[in-house]
């Protein structure tokens, strides 16, 4: 079967400034890849021109056998006709930075909103299941907050909801953790994990290094708009082979070292965590190594 | 000079006749001016070129003429032909002047909305229609509250326009009176008092609607 997610040649340019060059990659079904890299690489961009919320000046996307954008022979880019590019947008869910919560729906309604409307979803067959969904991230007793009432990390765990609320194929996950206070990330990254050993899909760009290491399958250093270096991501992390990607890790990793057997990310809120929120909670609070310092 | 504030007693049945006249002036010229502008204001952010020019020239040409020209247009061309009663055609004339602006105030409060909203909502699959009705639009009522009231303070006042096409609203029947009974200080103190009244009751309005469409935090 062909993989999910097929990227090749993929080019982006606001105005003069090139952001991505030339990029090519796969994703396999079930795979886990995480992109890293320096800020302003164009690890966003990569995420963005897959469900055409950028669109790309370059190359060819695929997403499960449909053809997202391509570039013709004379250069221009033909891309999905709408309809298509919601089918397709369907497909793949995407899990901001900022959240992008709807701030005047409860957090229920931020999950039962795209499926009643793109889906046709009864609305009650959608708040059953989005109920389950926000009990998965720990968040049952939430469904009526609005957002502001949120912690960052709650906020971030309603919105993953959200995308999954649509049944994705694939996930993309924006610095999901960067806008969130420290000691937050964790909560997050144990949602993210918990997806990944279900066997979603998903393409990671992350700034949390032990997470790359402990969860994802392969990993893609980007600098400056190319793919500098890919491989397994034990080998990509611990034994990088481009002076760029040794520098990029030597820099990210020297405020706080990556320990070869690191747990931290791993150990908290996984047999029983989900389960019962305030078990959950707890542990966040009580487990030292829930933060993102680690990486 | 003696007062006598007893003329605005005696006449006051009248006031209230004018006042009922400048109320149903402001209602159908909001009324109009609301709808059109905001159907003006989504066209101008339309993805259509032909949509967003004439919107821009609709708004171009109706905030460039004084509201008195366009009413004199409303009722001597529009209104004569299509056989309108004078309220009818400065309705018209005072909706379409206020749609301009109101037009504005829409697409301000929309570009206020934080563009995550509209990319999460792309990126779930939803329909431009669908999110702009369910997302973006419920969030840029908040940030269109004051401006759209303050500006229905205006349109509440330029009703008094009207008299010029003989329309005989609040400031009509207060100059008629005034002028049969050589009282005009105490009676357009009474007209002031009652617009301001008027404007008082918009103001309160926006308070209560300020807090209806606050977000819950």
């Amino acid at each position: 079967m062909n993989a999910l997610v097929q990227v090749t040649g993929l080019r982006k340019s606001f105005g003069d400034n090139e952001v991505l060059k030339g990029v090519d990659f796969e994703v396999e079904r079930g795979e886990v890849v995480a992109i890293i890299g320096p800020s302003g690489s164009g690890k966003t961009t990569i995420l963005r021109c897959i469900n055409l919320l950028e669109r790309p000046t370059g190359g060819r996307v695929e997403v499960d056998g449909r053809v997202v954008c391509e570039e013709l022979g004379d250069g221009t880019m033909r891309f999905a006709e709408r309809g298509d590019v919601r089918e397709i947008r369907e497909q793949v869910g995407m899990v901001f930075q900022r959240f992008n919560l709807f701030p005047h729906m409860t957090a229920l309604d931020n999950i039962t909103e795209a499926p009643k409307s793109v889906r046709g979803m009864s609305k009650e067959d959608a708040n059953a299941r989005a109920r389950e969904l926000l009990d998965s991230v720990g968040l049952g007793h939430k469904a009526d907050a609005y957002p502001l009432q949120l912690s960052g990390g709650q906020q971030q765990r309603v919105a993953i909801a959200r995308a999954l609320a649509m049944e994705p194929a694939l996930m993309l996950f924006d610095e999901v953790t960067s806008a969130v206070d420290p000691e937050l990330a964790g909560e997050i990254l144990m949602v993210m994990k918990r997806l990944a050993q279900q066997g979603m899909t998903m393409l990671v760009v992350t700034h949390e290094m032990s997470f790359a290491a402990d969860v994802a399958d392969r990993v893609l250093f980007i600098d400056h708009g190319v793919i500098v270096e890919q491989g397994q991501a034990r080998d990509v992390l611990t034994a990088p082979q481009n002076p760029r990607t040794r520098a990029f890790l030597h820099a990210v990793l020297d405020r706080a070292p990556m320990a070869e057997d690191d747990e931290s990310t791993a150990g908290a809120g996984e047999e029983a965590g989900f389960g019962g929120s305030d078990l959950f909670s707890e542990r966040v609070a009580t487990d030292p190594e829930a933060g993102p310092d680690d990486g | 000079m003696e007062w006598d504030w007893g003329i605005v007693g005696r006449t006051f049945d009248l006031l209230l006749l004018g006042t009922r006249l400048t109320l149903v002036l402001f209602f159908f010229s909001s009324l109009l001016g609301t709808v059109l502008g905001l159907v003006l204001a989504l066209m101008r952010m339309s993805r259509f070129r032909l949509a967003r020019w004439s919107s821009l020239f609709y708004i171009w040409v109706f905030r460039g003429i004084p509201v008195l020209v366009i009413l004199f247009f409303a009722f001597f061309v529009v209104g004569r032909r299509m056989g309108l009663t004078s309220v009818q055609a400065g309705s018209l004339g005072l909706g379409f002047s206020a749609a301009a602006y109101i037009a504005e105030i829409i697409r301000a409060g929309i570009m206020s909305v934080d563009p995550g909203q509209s990319e999460a909502s792309e990126a779930l699959a939803m329909t431009k229609r669908h999110y702009m009705r369910r997302v973006i639009l419920p969030q840029s009522i908040r940030v269109i509250i004051p401006t759209y009231m303050s500006n229905s303070i205006l349109v509440l006042k330029v009703t008094s326009v009207a008299v010029a096409i003989g329309i005989v609203e609040l400031t009509g029947i207060t100059r008629q009176l005034s002028n049969s009974t050589t009282r005009p200080i105490e009676l357009f103190t009474a007209a002031a008092v009652l617009y301001v009244f008027l404007t008082t009751v918009i103001v309160v309005v926006q308070e209560v609607l300020e807090r209806r469409f606050a977000l819950k935090t």
